[in-house]
């Protein structure tokens, strides 16, 4: 290891960011050679400098925030989150209506009772596609209902 | 990857409480962490007045947005990553304000002698401007000594490669710039 390299890795290494051997081998260059020391020093000395030049937050900052959260009121969930938490669940059971129908229509299809000849007597391949479709689109729907209903609901754990 | 949730921790149940409405609650919070939003603000932008605004704003939108809080991360590295977006924001204003004074350099003139450096109390925050905002994001995470690599990575949103590249580089650069102005 050549002090080139060791002086690269310095800034890393005097903030505690090498680990295991490389650690262990820069420090073994470090105690015999005096010029990377001396950088080194010079990076603890910026730490210690930074360090010292912290502030402690007084009073007037706590007491500015909290007048301005009394005012505020408890925290409040936004309107457009309580009004789509209210929708969610309804929204869901609306989507999931129509998926229900089909599968009920499906059922009687091949049921190939009277009834559901009578029923399906008009039925177009392309009126069945536009159904599916919509199914499909209502199906989405409920799903993404439902995802936003567990969103809000993890939210708020 | 999972983050471990605690639900008992004695900051999970301030932050249950100021959801109830709990004043005092938020308030212990604030207690809490004041110094080091205070200090991640001010080594973002260097003015204290500045800074202290910020922190405000900081605390003042955690509040108003406690309901975005999801317990994924702790409390506080949460509000470190508003804090910063707060400084970011400022940081953003502050290049408009000085663009404009360029234009009119008569005026950016005058602002500069009014505002020429008075004793310095700080002069490394004050080197810490001259880094890339990315370095001194990193820089002043890892100053406060609270966090871990991952901890500022995930604060920042940037993989930790990254994280380590920009705390090795900004320190590099800001022991080149102590030695350049004597400070070290
Ligand atoms: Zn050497």
């Amino acid at each position: 290891m050549n002090c080139e390299h060791v002086q690269r890795k310095l800034a890393e290494y005097s903030a505690g960011l090498v680990q295991g051997d490389e650690r262990l081998r820069l420090a073994e260059h470090l105690a015999a050679c005096e010029p990377c020391r001396a950088q080194l020093a010079e990076y603890r000395a910026l730490d210690e400098l930074l360090a010292g030049e912290r502030v402690v937050a007084d009073e007037g900052l706590v007491r500015k925030v909290m007048t301005e959260v009394r005012v505020m009121g408890a925290p409040r969930r936004p309107v457009w989150l309580l009004s789509l938490e209210r929708v969610a669940p309804l929204a869901t059971v609306a989507a999931a209506l129509p998926l229900l129908a089909l599968f009920v229509l499906t059922a009687l299809n091949w049921s190939s009772s009277p009834a559901a000849d009578a029923l399906f007597a008009g039925v177009s391949y392309a009126h069945t596609i536009s159904l599916g479709l919509a199914v499909g689109a209502c199906g989405l729907a409920a799903l993404f209902a439902a995802w936003l209903t567990w969103r809000a609901a993890e939210a708020v754990s | 990857m999972l983050a471990i949730r605690n639900p008992l921790s004695p900051e999970a149940s301030l932050v249950a409480r100021t959801r109830r409405g709990d004043a005092g609650a938020f308030e212990a919070l604030v207690r809490q962490h004041k110094d080091s939003v205070l200090n991640l603000a001010r080594r973002m932008v260097a003015d204290c007045d500045a800074a202290e605004d910020i922190a405000q704003e900081a605390f003042i939108k955690a509040y108003r947005e406690l309901h975005r809080f999801r317990g994924e991360s702790a409390f506080a590295t949460w509000l470190y990553r508003i804090t910063i977006n707060e400084a970011r924001l400022y940081l953003r204003g502050h290049q408009r304000r000085v663009a404009r004074w360029e234009r009119q350099r008569d005026l950016a003139a005058a602002e500069a002698s009014a505002q020429s450096p008075t004793d310095d109390p700080a002069p490394l925050t004050e080197l810490l401007q001259e880094l890339s905002a990315d370095q001194r994001e990193a820089l002043a995470l890892f100053h406060l000594k609270e966090l871990s690599l991952e901890e500022i990575a995930r604060t920042l949103g940037a993989p930790l490669g990254t994280v380590k590249a920009r705390l090795s580089r900004g320190r590099e650069r800001l022991r080149q710039l102590a030695r350049e102005r004597g400070l070290a």
